[in-house]
């Protein structure tokens, strides 16, 4: 009887236990996007490159589960639940693929400009200023979702294949957004917000990198820029191709 | 880390900057991508060949140029240098001019493509502006 009850009582304390830590997670997200600096030069300041990017990841799963709350309410509109894991698994590995190459391209691009980077390093840096805010680009993306899964939908209902539906969505469908006016409205406002933020947290990176390895200013400036409008370009166009097929498996 | 002594002022001149920095790559490599490939796909429209290189060759050569312009002038501006500074200002003007507000007044844009035009020819005259701010930063300390 009493090992019954000792039994129990440590399966409720792992409970918390395990609750505890996954609230820990969230803090430390939380803090992380209101001060990406700080959290960035704590980051760095870890010597063991293993334990960096550990670090760094941690960060990757709050966003992503806060942008998954986010796009609930458009995925409920077009049939995908909470309890569809199919769907969120394969978003969750696309989001992780689309990180760790986005991590990787940029170090790419920094030692094409022979800045001697880390991919540690890169990867902290990008995690602390552009993954942390997966939320924010979640709420911004939601009117150009919201026209898409539009688009996928009636696509799909017609009985047309990825391929016609893909082309729908790339020629803008006038005739399936028309009317979606204040949906297209919010996209470009949402849009232009979302290239400013880009523009800024790119801006932050690219001064903690220049000040990290004591190079100037405008290389590493030159550097991101090279990755973000030529290497990255085909990474995000296959992630956004491989996250659309998804949706349209899985659309109702 | 970023510097303390960087304010916020100086971010958004930063940011001006990379965006200028990423316009440049775009046209010196995707838009001429995407004319090569328009191009291609409308080679069947019984356009008359000569014609039709020159104008896309000219079109391709422009785009080229001004990703060359772009580029050296985003360089300028994160070094805080007046000439990129307001070369860069005033080829933003002159796009913002030519893309946007020249065909709105004529009435090119209709719905919801009307507000979408104001919308990213705003964008681009807010990026001059912040771009034109840079003046009031010029000095080797921004190296």
């Amino acid at each position: 009887m009493n090992e019954a009850n000792e039994s129990k009582k440590d399966s409720g304390e792992g409970l918390v236990g395990q609750l505890l830590k996954f609230l820990e997670l969230f803090w430390e997200w939380f803090f992380a996007a209101l001060h990406p600096t700080r959290c960035c030069r704590k980051l760095l300041a870890i010597k063991d490159s293993r334990t960096r990017m550990q670090s760094s990841a941690k960060l990757w799963v709050p966003s992503f589960v806060v942008a998954l709350i986010v796009d609930v309410p458009l995925y409920h509109l077009y049939g995908i639940e909470l309890d569809t894991l199919g769907f969120h698994l394969a978003s969750l590995l696309w989001f992780t693929a689309a990180v760790a190459l986005s991590g990787f391209v940029i170090q790419l691009g920094l030692s094409w400009y022979k800045v001697r980077s880390n991919l540690a390093d890169v990867m902290s840096i990008f995690a602390c200023y552009f993954v942390t805010y997966q939320p924010i680009g979640a709420i911004l993306s939601y009117p150009v979702d919201l026209k898409c899964y539009a688009i996928l939908s009636s696509a799909k209902k017609s009985g047309a294949d990825f391929s016609h539906a893909l082309g729908l969505i790339l020629s803008g469908s006038q005739s399936i957004a028309a009317g979606l006016d204040a949906v297209l409205v919010s996209a470009s406002i949402c849009s232009l917000i979302f290239i400013a933020l880009t523009c800024i947290g790119a801006s932050l990176m690219a001064l903690t990198l220049a000040e990290h390895y004591s190079r100037p200013k405008v290389v590493c400036f030159k550097a991101l820029a090279f990755s973000f409008s030529v290497l990255i370009v085909p990474v995000l166009a296959f992630e956004g191709l491989l996250s659309t097929y998804v949706a349209y498996a899985f659309l109702k | 880390m970023p510097d303390t002594r960087h304010t916020n002022f100086d971010l958004a001149i930063d940011s001006a900057a990379f965006l200028i920095a990423v316009l440049g790559w775009l046209f010196l490599i995707w838009v001429p991508v995407i004319i090569i490939s328009v191009g291609v796909y409308l080679r069947g429209a019984g356009l008359l060949v000569k014609v039709y290189l020159i104008s896309l060759a000219t079109l391709v050569a422009l785009a080229v140029l001004l990703g060359f312009l772009f580029k050296w002038a985003a360089s300028g501006i994160v070094r805080r240098k007046p000439i990129q500074i307001v070369v860069a200002t005033v080829t933003l003007i002159a796009l913002d001019i030519c893309l946007y507000i020249l065909p709105s007044m004529s009435g090119q844009y209709q719905g919801a493509d009307r507000f979408e035009g104001f919308v990213q020819g705003a964008g681009l005259a807010i990026v001059a502006i912040v771009t034109a701010m840079g003046l009031g930063r010029l000095g080797p300390s921004n190296e």
